[in-house]
């Protein structure tokens, strides 16, 4: 197993290698710099008109004046040891700080939010499952269809007009109380708890026809014996691997619902980055997030693999 | 079993709350309860001052502003961001502060004064001033600031906020790094007088001094924490208000500084960013300020409650058509197609029919709110038939032997740009062809010169926070050199702006008599004083530039605000976008 992760981690690396060098060379051919988005080039910002001596120096300090294999390389250097230095759009800040106080925000969101899929999605799943083709099983699997088909801003909008606006129960914007995770976590969550309700239900019916549970309904075993103890315990392995990319997802497309409810979270800063040309910004986010995707599955496969033995074994044959 | 039910009935309650939010449906972008639209009262005007509350007294409020800006990722007034408007929006105060009129009254300084020629300017500081932390702030501190922002040494590697529209002695050179900063005309003549001298007469040097570069910046915190010296926990000011907290660039908190020399009436001020949840947050009462869309505002004038809540400010954000650069230069030899293009085009039905009176159509490129006589020049004007004839005169007759012109923009075609495409193809006979491309892209092609044989026209928009009629003539773009230089001068010209370097090289290879007598004009006018001369110069700048049309002005954007009932004082500042106040002291809320 050890050699599997150790295998793992360096797919990983080289992974995260290939796709930072593919960023780094579809920037340096994209149109547009920093400076001529913000219109500081522009001669038309009379309040700032960026001069030639100040455009050298700034490109000097970014190494712009270096050729971009060297800049290429210094980032690699620099972001083995965890560093991005400042970006473009916040030139006093260095890039690792940012993600530092943001991504714990954005993730904690994409925790809670799968938290409440997992409390919602699976019951609702058992009991669209147990009351398959009946009336109960069809409205749980409608409203699954409806939660995971609307997008999380609509959702957003009608939350906030609903639980804020029309009811008064909630603030509709602003973070660091409680009250202001329940709109954004319901939001994010509408969509993995109809994912989860289709996923438990699915994998809970292919359960309740193999041979071991007929057995154990033949040995005289009750319904929640039969359902609880031998049908979900199996059929909830699986969703493991749907659980880990759906955190990463999450964190990474949080965008519009901090932007909604003005949440101070990662999300914003890989949007706005890419618009803005702030390469460093965008280079030291992607990186981070393919890091959190191919983590979450690589740990979904450990996961996996604990608890499901046929797949520790093929694993290991593979990695070995 | 007892636990069997109970799960059953959580299940239970867990759908029907599914359900209910599924049903939760309906239209959005109307969530207002619908109203006969005779009910709404007109909004009001919010260029003119806030209305005197009079014998009505104004709702309660809770001494706390809450309003979208556009934006603070960086508090430093002294590096270039969306920040340093709301920097001189109270954080820091100047020598001077922006009235709505676009005059100025006396802040840090507590008198200003000018020789007769406008050329040297003295400030005398107020004797009370003093840091956030306690440390008195003297002249040596507008000294200091002035040499950080001005001299490359101080920010290197950082986009200074420099307003190269102040005519200080040598502060361009020193920008440049071709003279120190002891050869820059500021000295400090004792601890509360500083003295500006200028290289050019400035009868509106008080105004220059109310902008964001002019701001003060407190040395001792800056050497104490170099970059960090902004975050909340470090910062001084010596604005009526202090940050007292951030989340990001997404909420910033304001509190009064206990060391500024007056009370200010807010108690907190909450800053947020961003424009998706603006209508509901106002609604739901989180914020008491909300911008309104395009979308939103026939809902909210169908409220009754809410339509007495809109105001509608001017602001100075003009969309304006400029010429394509490129082998192809026949815009550039031809004026009269130019202004066929510009008299195809009908703006006040595009600003009233198509914008829904969101903005106002533009008959000058200078914003009129700095120039009484911006709206009376009758040059731009929509005339078809003159726009015809001006076609034959050119020899395109219908547009015949042009082939396709390009009409450049940035993002989707709105109503308002397909409108313009159409107004032109029938009102020239140019067959045309919208290319629209993602903001960066749009910049790179806009100033590109075209080695193909396209040709055309792009939109853009544009607006200056310098409060000044000449804000319009100083840069660049609004050269009517620009408009009428030659194929290879405009290569020149396009490698040049992308430099940064030698723009002004290439314009004064301009062959255009008219162009160049422009140019002459201005020059003479940058070296007089006398301000009726100056205002009389600038108009028949204008003319002659509106007149040449190779800047074609279309119309300039407002703002429409929800402001609640209690908030008094807020007047809506047109130079920056969504219109946020002119100054957070001005402002009250019970």
């Amino acid at each position: 197993m050890l050699r599997y992760i150790a295998k793992r981690l360096a797919y990983i690396f080289l992974a995260v290698l290939v796709i930072s060098a593919i960023t780094f060379a579809l920037l340096q051919l994209a149109p547009g710099n920093y400076l001529e988005t913000q219109r500081l080039l522009e001669k038309t910002m009379t309040d700032a008109t960026v001069s030639a001596q100040m455009k050298e120096a700034w490109e000097k300090f970014y190494d712009l004046d270096k050729p971009a294999v060297y800049r290429y390389g210094k980032f690699l250097v620099n972001a083995v040891q965890g560093k991005f230095g400042p970006s473009y759009k916040y030139p006093t800040q260095n890039i690792e700080d940012i993600i530092g106080r943001t991504l714990p925000i954005s993730a904690r969101l994409a925790l809670m939010a799968i938290t409440v899929a997992l409390a919602v999605g699976i019951p609702l799943g058992i009991v669209a499952a147990v009351k398959q083709n009946r009336i109960l099983d069809r409205i749980v699997m409608l409203v699954s269809m409806i939660g995971s088909s609307v997008p999380a801003y609509v959702t957003a909008v009608l939350l906030s007009w609903a639980l804020g606006v029309a009811l008064h129960l909630l603030p509709v914007i602003g973070w660091g109380d409680a009250v202001n995770y329940v709109l954004p976590v319901i939001s994010l969550s509408l969509g993995p708890v109809g994912t989860v309700t289709k996923y438990t239900r699915t994998t809970l019916v292919e359960t309740f026809h193999q041979e071991y549970i007929r057995v154990a309904r033949a040995k005289g075993g009750n319904f929640f014996q039969v359902t609880f103890k031998h049908a979900l315990r199996n059929s909830l392995i699986p969703l493991v691997t749907v659980i880990g990319p759906m955190v990463a997802s999450l964190t990474v497309g949080t965008v519009f619902v901090e932007n909604m409810f003005a949440i101070p979270g990662l999300g914003q800063y890989y949007a706005s980055a890419a618009i803005n040309r702030d390469y460093p910004m965008v280079m030291a986010t992607t990186v981070v997030f393919a890091l959190l995707v191919m983590g979450m599955n690589l740990l979904v496969d450990i996961l996996h693999a604990m608890l499901d033995p046929r797949v520790k074994k093929s694993l290991t044959q593979k990695g070995g | 079993m007892k636990w069997k039910n109970r799960v059953f009935a959580a299940f239970a309650a867990i759908l029907m709350l599914c359900t209910l939010l599924a049903g939760c449906g309906g239209d959005t972008n109307d969530p207002a309860p619908a109203a006969p639209p005779a009910a709404a009262p007109a909004p009001s005007d919010g260029n003119s001052p806030a209305p005197d509350s009079g014998s009505v007294p104004a709702p309660a409020g809770d001494k706390t502003l809450k309003l979208y800006l556009a934006g603070f990722q960086n508090l430093d007034p002294q590096i270039w961001s969306w920040g340093t408007h709301a920097d001189r929006m109270g954080i820091f105060e100047g020598l001077t502060i922006l009235n709505p009129d676009f005059t100025t009254r006396l802040a840090n300084a507590e008198k200003l004064e000018h020789d007769a020629g406008y050329t040297v300017w003295t400030a005398t500081l107020r004797k009370d001033l003093q840091w956030s932390d306690g440390t008195p702030l003297t002249a040596e501190d507008y000294y200091y600031s002035h040499q950080r922002i001005i001299d490359p040494q101080y920010l290197q590697g950082k986009t200074s906020a420099f307003n190269t529209n102040a005519p200080i002695l040598n502060a361009l050179e020193c920008q440049k790094a071709e003279t120190g900063f002891d050869q820059v005309g500021i000295r400090v003549l004792d601890d509360y007088t500083i003295e500006y001298t200028l290289d050019t007469p400035c009868a509106d040097f008080d105004v220059r001094l109310a902008e964001s570069w002019a701001l003060p910046v407190p040395r001792h915190t800056i050497e104490q924490y170099g970059d960090d010296w902004t975050k909340p926990e470090n910062i001084v000011v010596n604005g009526p208000y202090i940050p007292t907290a951030r989340e990001e660039d997404v909420h910033l908190t304001l509190g009064p500084n206990p060391n500024y020399y007056e009370t200010p009436a807010l108690e907190e001020i909450h800053l947020y960013t961003g424009t998706q949840n603006q209508l509901l947050a106002y609604q739901n009462g989180d914020i008491n300020v909300a911008t309104l869309t395009a979308a939103d505002i026939d809902g909210v004038m169908a409220d009754p409650a809410l339509s007495g809540q809109v105001q509608v400010f001017d602001t100075s954000v003009l969309s304006f058509i400029g010429l394509l650069k490129g082998q192809n230069d026949v815009l550039q030899r031809n004026p009269l197609l130019r202004q066929a293009i510009s008299l195809s085009i009908d703006r006040e039905t595009i600003a009233q029919a198509v914008n829904k009176n969101t903005v106002t159509a533009a008959k000058s490129l200078v914003y009129p709110g700095f120039a009484s006589w911006a709206n009376d020049l009758d040059i731009v004007e929509y005339n078809v038939e003159k726009a015809q004839q001006l076609m034959s005169d050119a020899g395109y007759p219908g547009g015949e032997g042009l082939g396709t012109m390009t009409l450049l923009m940035s993002g989707t075609p709105g109503a308002d740009t397909l409108a313009i495409a159409d107004m032109i193809s029938k009102g020239t006979g140019i067959q045309i062809q919208i290319v629209n491309l993602e903001w960066a892209a749009y910049v790179v092609d806009r100033d590109a010169f075209h080695e193909d044989d396209t040709w055309g026209i792009y939109l853009d928009a544009w607006n200056t926070s310098v409060a000044n009629v000449g804000g319009g003539f100083s840069n660049y773009q609004f050269d009517m050199r620009v408009g009428n230089l030659e194929t290879d001068a405009l290569r020149d010209f396009a490698a040049a702006s992308r430099a940064v370097a030698g723009e002004e090289a290439a314009r004064q290879t301009c062959k255009n008599e008219k162009a160049n007598e422009y140019a002459e004009k201005y020059e003479k006018l940058l070296k007089e004083s006398d301000p009726t001369a100056i205002n009389q110069g600038y108009r028949e700048l204008e003319t002659m530039r509106l007149e040449d049309a190779s800047w074609i002005p279309l119309w300039w954007g407002k703002t429409t605000l929800l402001i609640q009932p209690s908030i008094q004082g807020y007047v809506g500042n047109p130079l920056l976008l969504n219109s946020p106040p002119f100054y957070f002291k001005d402002v009250s809320n019970g």
